[in-house]
């Protein structure tokens, strides 16, 4: 969800009788309308990951099951909501591939992580297409912020290698895994201030909440 | 015997789940803001660097902040499940949107609710919308 000038934006997974479909739904204008994202020909989308590009425009990144989990796809939908179309595109074709967490980089082209079979991955838009890359080769509902200097940061590389809370950072052309915490979480949530080098990251362990912030 | 074995194993949770991990390099030693049961937290962060957080409590959707030096809680929404919190940078206003059952159509069913901080009162009053 993201908020803009006092505009609303929601990508949300939307529940049908037999199939679930993503949709986008703003209040632009003072009255609320919604999209069809993923068309309701795809049958099992969801998990939508959603941002605005400079202009305003939403930018969606859902996965897709396929038949089997070989099929499985991460799409990425992008929107000009005054024709109300929205454009999609196939980015990552991988078993497993599930949970996409989107941002935009300094210059505004997009990039997220997400969970597969074999790790936690990523993928970003460069000029010659898409690169995807693993992260590490193991972990659980990753989530990808980029902190000052447009830096990558990904937490929800959870119980991977070991038991635990981790954080992940590229630097000097690698990622570095820190264990934040030796007990598991199921509910890690993550965020960086805008022009700040603070990571902050809150989770729950057996229902209670707790708190840290890189120094 | 075995009231003794479950107190003990009782007791090692608590302890367990009590017990922070030491800080890791270059991060501060994890420490609990509020010893309640919760779940499904959404963060973001200001320029100042504090913190916003939405979760889900026992009862209802509660806004966590450090806004003021230390952690402080208030309940939003006395239901709903869900939260995704954001921050409006053109006026720093926060938003929640959270999901409520509909329980009027069928099982699952459920609509799409939201509470702001972008109040006439002014900032810090939350109003549902």
């Amino acid at each position: 969800m993201v908020v803009r000038d006092g505009v609303i934006a929601i990508a949300a997974n939307v529940g049908l009788y037999d199939a679930t479909v993503v949709e986008f739904i703003t209040n632009v204008a003072g009255h609320w309308t919604h999209w069809d994202i993923s068309g309701r020909g795809q049958r099992q989308a969801g998990e939508p990951s959603l941002t605005l590009d400079r202009q305003g425009w939403p930018i969606i990144a859902y996965q897709v099951h396929g038949a089997s989990r070989k099929a499985d796809a991460i799409r990425l939908a992008r929107g000009a909501t005054q024709t109300g179309s929205f454009a999609t595109e196939r980015v990552v074709a991988m078993r497993g591939a599930t949970g996409p967490s989107l941002v935009l980089n300094v210059k505004g082209h997009p990039r997220f992580s997400f969970d597969a079979a074999d790790g936690t991955h990523q993928a970003k838009r460069v000029a010659s297409g898409w690169r995807v890359g693993r992260v590490w080769r193991a972990g659980h509902d990753s989530q990808l912020r980029l902190g000052a200097g447009g830096h990558a940061r990904i937490d929800g590389l959870r119980d991977a290698p070991t038991k635990g809370v981790w954080f992940a950072k590229w630097s000097s052309g690698n990622w570095h895994r820190v264990r934040l915490d030796t007990r598991s979480s199921h509910e890690v949530a993550m965020a960086v201030a805008k022009g700040t080098r603070t990571d902050h990251i809150a989770y729950t362990v057996g229902g209670r909440v707790w708190y840290t912030h890189s120094k | 015997m075995r009231k003794i074995a479950v107190f003990a194993a009782a007791l090692l949770a608590v302890v367990i789940l009590s017990v922070p991990a030491s800080a890791a390099t270059g991060w501060t030693a994890p420490k609990l803001i509020w010893d309640a049961k919760y779940t499904s937290s959404s963060m973001v962060a200001d320029g100042q660097g504090a913190v916003h957080m939405a979760v889900v409590g026992r009862t209802g959707i509660w806004y966590l902040t450090n806004k003021t030096g230390r952690w402080t809680r208030v309940r939003i929404s006395d239901r709903g499940s869900d939260p995704q919190i954001a921050l409006d940078r053109s006026d720093h206003s926060l938003t929640v949107v959270y999901e409520v059952d509909d329980g009027e159509c069928c099982p699952g069913s459920s609509e799409l609710s939201y509470v702001t901080d972008r109040h006439p009162d002014g900032p810090g009053a939350w109003s549902v919308t």
